[in-house]
């Protein structure tokens, strides 16, 4: 038998051990412990044989670099380290052992010592001991690295130490974690309104496996329940997702700017967009726009790099010796890995479907059976407001979930088949870019392809590269598309028919489009002028820069090179504000994917355009931007019947006409900033001061959105969600036998806290009457109530009715939550 | 030879420009009435040389043509054409002073065509002197500055420059009427003054600079002290102040088609390259694109500070120069075609489904924010609006497809400019000669007093009521008799024997339609209802004479024979009599099918007056989305629910489309009524007929495969 041969069948033999790892945790009939960190792993070595197996690592080039693996053991060791010490400060956090105060520092620092241990790594791999002009250039003069500590430092440190805001991160958090406690990762469930299926996945699993890695319980009633006696903080665990998300596609979209421009203009656009008011703000909302974004981002970024790559150019290669042994890496393995490990999970999971692993239920071991899911919150069925459980079957029984796992793996052998001897720079960028689109569209719709793919298209026609179209690599790009989002896609339509293409296609994709679906933009003006609104202060106060990033400078379609990097960007914010403004449903932050190509065309302006001699299109167009920073910002203190300063917090909300807090005072800090970037800008105007007040520009628009993320959101979130008063209320019971009720309540902070145990009347009335009577007679005499505050007084009079009552008491106050209160009530006579 | 090129082609060009003028600005200038209120009130502040605080000089233009031709539309509009045409001429001279003449053609046609130009010089709403001042004024000031003509035409400039700032502030104050244009070119001296050292530039830009600086703190003092209204030159908007796109979106409808081209346009003024020339020509050559849009901007910045949405944007003629400059040599660029296709195209579409879908929101810089338009107007005007549109999107997107073909090159450098343009200005004109005379005719009782002039006999009196008798001044009405109020009305013109004639408001039209069904169980005789806004009534009605009344869809003496007929009663005072469904051609269907639109019409007898005010609903179960629909105050604000007399036949419509989710099939049709604001907790009982919660079950609508 040859080497070869030997090495494909143990290749072979490794993947189908992985996945077998895989599909039995995902089968085991109970949840197991480490359960998701073994499905990890599992998939992970699966994912590296199958490369092993189509001989991907064995690449016929000359390596870049050769080391063996003994040399980057201590490198792998700090990896590792950090990595646990990363984990163990998220699992510390999220079960409320960390202050704040120490959870700020320890968790970023952690992370970046992931970072600098992982170029290390790459370092001594060969990958970063020289950059593309055979420099060595230490970690502190690595661009890409302050792009990611600049991420870190601005997003992580506040990330979770703050309640989930209603209704969008609750809504989305309860569905993931109805993920968990049902054990179900096809049929995502909402609370008491049924099955769910307004959203794609790819938020619901990110959040939940997330849940699972950091030791959230996702079981009912103890959401809140940390380690000890500690509350605990599931924000960091569903929010993490997006922090990591983000931090990779900002890094590969700053790899792209620097091909298309410079290095130095790939990070300046990476901080503007970090500092962005929008992107910093969406990054601390477990909502599914930041996946379509970041992921859109870096589908963008990857296709720039492949426009501005040579045609022939290829791929590094890494080689990995062990002994008489070797594996060679590239950049291409990376984008093959992606796709692998999203499809190999999804294919286990499918085959788990039609097979239990017997671990509690008798006779224990493997036992095949057809599809069948539970409808319902389990745990939670019994309760008021809240739906039965039932079992039921696929409405397309044919369709068996083993029967779909069988094809998509076929589907991803050919996938394999094209891609597994792809050597050139060009395709790597644009498989790649395929890759992330698909991951948009498992985040949340189509406008995750349809973005990439148009702004290609037009950016082709425009600049007549008509042989860019054969390097997209439209075959296996459609296959990899296929095989990562369409697994889900079929599960969910085998199960539930025409009800979820529907809900998801019919009423939510196309729906949303073409009309006005939950909108609550009533006596806004929804013309051309909504977007270009929202952008204003999305943008804040980098709008001030906006001018000079659109309108300074040659075009680059005029100038000699037949690229035009500075087009694709112009372009793409041309269709994400001409896409989001034809859709008739119009929520602020759906303007989002428009937003990095603005911080791009500004990153690139403070690169080159900041040394351009054009003096008077500078000066008109700086002092164009201190007129823009000045009525912008104009808006942002006023207080109308709009209060000015909650613009900001519109740019992730729902309704956009609840209170603001009285207590709670921000126009000094928005008078300042206006007044500073107003007069920055106009310094701008003038050549002799052109380069300090850039600078000076941009350092305050950094440093008000650390204000913004880590003053403005943090404190204005107790007033926005419901956590305040569920941490009062896991605070002040003395046992789970005082149960929680949500009088008239609809804002899904209710569910998610309580991980849905809990009466719901969102109207009340007799049936709650009637609840309250039984728990009396059951002897439960202390009942909690989550309500409005201006619902408190009718909450009395109801609960009136339902007996004598000794205490009245409202626990929390309007300083702690100006929305929502705790009551408890005594029922009995008074003593 | 030379003879006749030195003569024929100028004297061609000359007529050429005549007609165009003539076609856009002269013709039919009084065919639509004076709008009411908006114009009427300039118009008749002129007449009665009544003092207002701001537009002086509109005011004393309008009057002057008022003296010398009488009091009437054309009189008193033609002046302010005239303004029309002394801005569109400084703007070619200006443009010409730097650039081919061609290119200042062009402008002067851009601008012509910009319907806030030729809305505000055809009407007395008084912006346009503002706006052409501020032509002038920077035409002067920036000939003065920059241009290499001769001292005395530099000195001529400058002192029509100062002119127009004059009338700038005589207009709108200190900020709109002056510091638009004299800070602009002041800074654009400012910033290359070393390039420009002629001392007469010195003098002029200088000059400009401190003339922009003192009209800025002008008005900050005069704002201050809130006195000297005519310094400030506008009064602020009541309530909260508009947000900062309000005037960006002000901007874009009103000078639609061209804001189609203005992003491209803004990108591309700052990229063009010089013409290889020398001298101060070319100095001034490049300053004059970043001056038009520094123009643009501080406009932008003193309408933005000055929070009234309802003053028309005053510098129109920076945006026609950026984008004539900006398009004029862009065959040179042939790459340039694609993106200004994508751009254009996705504005222009974006644009003028703002005029279809939110035509209430697009007029606001003539002051008729939120007016409500008929859906007649709405019919005729969305097939203008894409017809515009399509012309645009047509010309850019040929010109970029063209330009994709290799052997094009040449052709489209030469033509490519000429023809996007030219599709420009055939789009303008659609609005111009179709769109705005639509809109006029809703916003002036011009027609329903040509009806009464045309159809009255002698001595048949004329009523108004809620209507400005100032406006009959203008429309040869005679004498007309002013109605204190709706009662008054009803009883002077139905209890007169011989014809009288009532011109009302369509606010009123309910009160009088309520009042005649009172007395007679019909409604009021209506025999001109082209606009929305006014009404020609009459008591009796003569041969071939119709009545028009718009109620007569809502309130009828009986319902029409009902294929689905109902027994049921809501409270003690409605009583459904049943419901039919029409499709698109307004033929009664018994099947609908999802995705298309039909009307649901539930007819509902009143037996007693109506205790309160409802919302009417109908839920259409389906599960698990219900199709529901409600009618709220708003939607019976044309027949309000306390004018329905016993007796009465109520027509409640909705449209319905049904999403594709609705499969075939038949689903139960629930209707009922709820108190406002209409939650659903205080539904009106079903006293008779068979409910669920209180909503009606009226039956079963089918849906077709």
């Amino acid at each position: 038998m040859s080497a070869l041969i030997r090495t494909r069948l143990a290749a072979g033999a490794v993947a189908i051990a992985g996945l077998a790892l895989a599909f039995a945790v995902m089968a085991a009939d109970r949840i197991i412990a480490c359960g998701a960190y073994l499905g990890l792993f599992g998939t992970a070595v699966s994912t590296c044989a199958l490369l092993a197996l189509t001989h991907t690592f064995a690449k016929p080039s000359d390596p870049h670099a050769s080391v063996s693996w003994r040399s980057l053991v201590p490198q792998v060791s700090a990896l590792l380290v950090s990595t646990i010490l990363f984990a163990a400060g998220m699992r510390l956090a999220v079960g409320g052992m960390l202050s704040v105060a120490i959870t700020v520092w320890f968790v970023p620092l952690t992370f970046i010592a992931i970072v600098i241990a992982l170029f290390r790594l790459g370092e001594a791999l060969g990958a970063y001991a020289l950059d593309e002009q055979s420099m060595h250039r230490p970690l502190s003069r690595r661009h890409g690295f302050w792009v990611v500590f600049a991420q870190t430092a601005y997003s992580l440190p506040m990330l979770g130490s703050f309640g989930l805001t209603d209704p969008w991160e609750t809504h989305y958090g309860e569905v993931a974690r109805e993920l968990i406690s049902r054990d179900d990762w096809i049929s995502t469930w909402w609370a008491h309104e049924g099955w769910f299926h307004s959203k794609p996945i790819l938020g619901f699993w990110m959040q939940a496996l997330s849940m699972r890695f950091f030791g959230v319980d996702a079981s009912p009633d103890h959401v809140l329940i940390g380690i000890g006696h500690h509350i605990a903080h599931p924000e960091w665990a569903t929010r993490l997702p997006n922090f990591l998300l983000q931090t990779v596609c900002i890094y590969i979209l700053y790899k792209g700017v620097a091909r298309a421009w410079t290095r130095r203009a790939g990070l300046l656009a990476a901080i503007v967009l970090i500092a962005m008011p929008q992107w910093a703000l969406l990054g601390h909302q477990a909502m599914p726009d930041m996946p379509l974004v970041s992921c859109l981002s870096a589908a963008m970024g990857l296709i720039l790099f492949a426009l501005c790559a040579k045609a022939d150019a290829t791929l590094r290669t890494y080689r990995i010796t062990f002994g008489r042994a070797s594996v060679q890496l590239s950049a291409m393995d990376i984008v093959t890995s992606i796709v692998l490990f999203t499809t190999l999970a999804q294919i286990s999971y499918l085959f788990s479907r039609n097979v239990d692993l017997q671990l509690v239920a008798a006779p224990h071991g493997f036992r095949g059976h057809l599809d069948v899911f539970s409808a319902g919150s389990r745990g939670n069925c019994n309760l008021p407001g809240q739906l039965s459980c039932l079992t039921q079957r696929p409405v397309h029984n044919a369709l068996q979930p083993a029967l779909q796992a069988l094809a998509w793996l076929t589907l991803t052998i050919v996938y394999l088949s094209f891609v597994h001897n792809e050597r050139r720079v060009q395709r790597a960028a644009f498989l790649g870019a395929w890759a992330f689109a698909a991951l948009s569209v498992m985040a949340k719709g189509p406008a995750g392809i349809a973005l990439p793919a148009g702004t290609l298209l037009l950016y082709v026609i425009a600049t007549r590269q008509w042989g860019v179209l054969t390097a997209i690599e439209i075959v296996p790009g459609l296959l990899a598309f296929a095989v990562m989002v369409l697994p889900w896609y079929v599960a969910t339509y085998a199960r539930h028919g025409n009800l979820f293409f529907n809900e998801l296609v019919l009423t939510h994709m196309v729906g949303r489009t073409l009309n006005h679906l939950h909108d609550t933009n009533e006596g806004d003006d929804t013309s051309i002028r909504f977007y270009l609104w929202q952008l204003g202060y999305a943008c804040f106060p980098w709008v001030g820069l906006a001018p000079l990033a659109f309108f300074s400078g040659k075009p680059i379609e005029e100038t000699e090179q037949r690229n035009s990097p500075r087009l694709f960007m112009a372009l793409w914010l041309l269709l994400a504000f001409g896409l989001f403004s034809t859709m008739l449903t119009k929520f602020h932050h759906y303007i989002f994917p428009a937003v990095p190509p603005i911080a791009v065309l500004i990153g690139v302006w403070l690169d080159k355009g900041i040394h351009s001699d054009d003096r008077l299109p500078t000066a008109t167009l700086a002092l164009a931007g201190a007129v823009m920073t000045a009525t912008v910002g104009f808006d942002l203190i006023q207080n109308g019947a709009t209060i000015g300063q909650a613009r900001f917090l519109h740019l992730l909300a729902y309704q956009y006409r609840r209170a603001w807090p009285e207590n709670i005072e921000y126009r000094p800090v928005l008078t300042a900033t206006i007044v500073v970037c107003a007069c920055f800008a106009t310094a701008i105007a003038i050549a002799r001061f052109r380069r300090v007040g850039a600078t000076a520009f941009v350092l305050t628009s950094a440093v008000f959105s650390v204000w913004l993320l880590d003053v403005y959101l943090v404190k204005l979130a107790p007033h926005y969600g419901q956590r305040p008063v569920f941490d009062a209320y896991y605070r002040t019971r003395h046992s789970a036998d005082e149960p929680i009720v949500a009088y008239q309540l609809n804002w899904k902070g209710e569910n998610f806290y309580t991980g849905n145990h809990t009466a719901l009347f969102v109207s009340s009335g007799p049936p709650m009457r009637e609840y309250l009577s039984r728990l009396v007679r059951d002897g439960k005499r202390t009942v909690y109530f989550a309500a409005e505050h201006q619902r408190i007084n009718s909450l009395r009079s109801e609960a009136a009715t339902v007996g004598p009552i000794s205490h009245f008491d409202v626990l929390t106050t309007q300083q702690e939550s100006n929305k929502f209160a705790l009551v408890r009530v005594d029922f009995g006579a008074p003593r | 030879m030379k003879l006749t090129r030195s003569i024929v082609r100028p004297l061609g060009a000359c007529l050429l420009a005549a007609a165009f003028f003539f076609l856009v600005f002269v013709h039919k200038l009084d065919d639509v009435g004076v709008w009411d209120p908006v114009e009427l009130d300039h118009a008749e502040a002129a007449r009665t040389a009544e003092v207002k605080p701001t537009g002086w000089l509109a005011q004393h233009s309008i009057a002057l043509g008022f003296r010398l031709l009488g009091t009437n539309a054309f009189a008193g509009r033609l002046p302010l054409v005239v303004w029309g045409l002394v801005g569109v001429f400084a703007l070619f001279a200006l443009v010409a002073s730097f650039r081919p003449k061609r290119v200042a053609v062009w402008a002067a046609a851009a601008l012509s065509t910009m319907p806030l130009y030729f809305v505000q010089s055809r009407t007395m709403l008084g912006d346009i002197v503002t706006t052409a001042s501020g032509s002038v004024a920077l035409a002067g000031l920036a000939i003065a500055t920059f241009a290499a003509a001769s001292p005395r035409v530099r000195l001529g400039s400058l002192g029509l420059g100062l002119l127009g700032v004059v009338c700038g502030v005589l207009t709108r104050g200190a900020l709109i009427g002056a510091a638009v244009p004299s800070l602009a070119v002041g800074i654009v001296w400012a910033l290359t003054h070393d390039v420009h050292r002629g001392r007469l530039s010195r003098i002029a830009g200088s000059l400009s600079f401190a003339l922009g600086v003192c009209a800025v703190l002008t008005f900050v003092v005069a704002r201050h002290s809130g006195q000297h209204t005519l310094l400030i030159g506008f009064q602020a908007a009541p309530g909260d102040r508009p947000t900062f796109d309000t005037t960006i979106a002000n901007v874009v409808h009103s000078t639609f088609p061209w804001s189609a081209l203005l992003p491209f346009a803004f990108a591309k003024v700052f990229a063009r390259t010089a013409l290889p020339v020398g001298g101060d020509e070319k100095k001034g050559r490049d300053a004059l694109g970043p001056l038009f849009c520094l123009v643009a901007f501080i406009a932008y910045g003193a309408h933005a500070i000055a929070g009234a949405p309802s003053i028309a944007f005053c510098a129109p003629y920076a945006l026609a120069g950026i984008i004539t400059l900006s398009l004029s040599d862009l065959g040179r660029h042939p790459h340039s075609w694609a993106p200004l296709a994508a751009f254009t195209t996705c504005f222009a579409f974006l644009i003028a489904r703002d005029y279809i879908k939110l035509s209430e929101k697009v007029f606001s810089p003539y002051a008729l924010a939120n007016v409500a338009l008929p859906e007649s107007f709405r019919t005729t005007s969305d097939r203008t609006v894409w017809l515009a549109a399509g012309a645009l999107i047509a010309g850019v997107v040929v010109t970029a497809l063209a330009a994709q073909l290799p052997l094009a090159h040449s052709s489209v450098r030469r033509h490519g400019a000429t023809i996007v343009l030219s599709c420009a200005v055939i789009s303008g004109l659609v609005f111009r000669l179709r769109y705005y005379p639509q809109l006029g005719t809703h916003l002036s009782p011009k027609g329903a007093f040509d009806s009464y002039n045309k159809l009255r006999k002698k001595g048949e009196p004329l009523g108004l009521l809620s209507v400005d008798p100032r406006g009959g001044r203008y429309m040869h009405a005679g004498d007309t008799i002013q109605m204190p109020g709706a009662a008054e009305a009803f009883t002077w013109l139905t209890n007169a024997k011989d014809r009288h004639w009532l011109l009302l408001r369509g606010g009123d039209l309910p009160t009088l339609n309520a009042l005649q069904r009172e007395k007679e169980g019909r409604n009021l005789t209506i025999l001109d209802a082209r606009s929305s806004e006014m009404l020609l009534a009459t008591n009796q009605l003569a041969e071939r004479e119709h009545n028009d009344n718009p109620l007569d869809q809502i309130v009828l003496a009986q319902a029409p024979p009902l294929p689905h007929r109902l027994d049921a009663k809501f409270g003690e005072s409605l009583e459904p009599l049943g419901w039919l469904t029409l499709d698109g051609r307004g033929q009664s269907v018994e099947g609908v099918s999802a995705g298309r639109t039909y009307r649901l019409r539930i007819f509902y007898r009143v037996t007693d007056k109506l205790p309160g005010a409802y919302c009417t609903f109908i839920h259409i179960e389906h599960t698990p989305t219900r199709f529901s629909a409600e009618h709220k105050e708003a939607e019976w604000a044309r027949y309000p629910m306390r004018f329905w007399r016993k007796g009465d036949v109520i027509a409640d419509e909705f449209a319905v489309s049904l999403p594709a989710s609705f499969r075939a099939g038949k689903y139960p049709l629930y209707i009922g009524l709820d108190q406002l604001p209409c939650v659903g907790d205080h539904r009106v009982p079903v006293t008779r007929g068979a409910h669920v919660d209180q909503r009606l079950e009226a039956g079963l609508l089918e849906v077709l495969p």
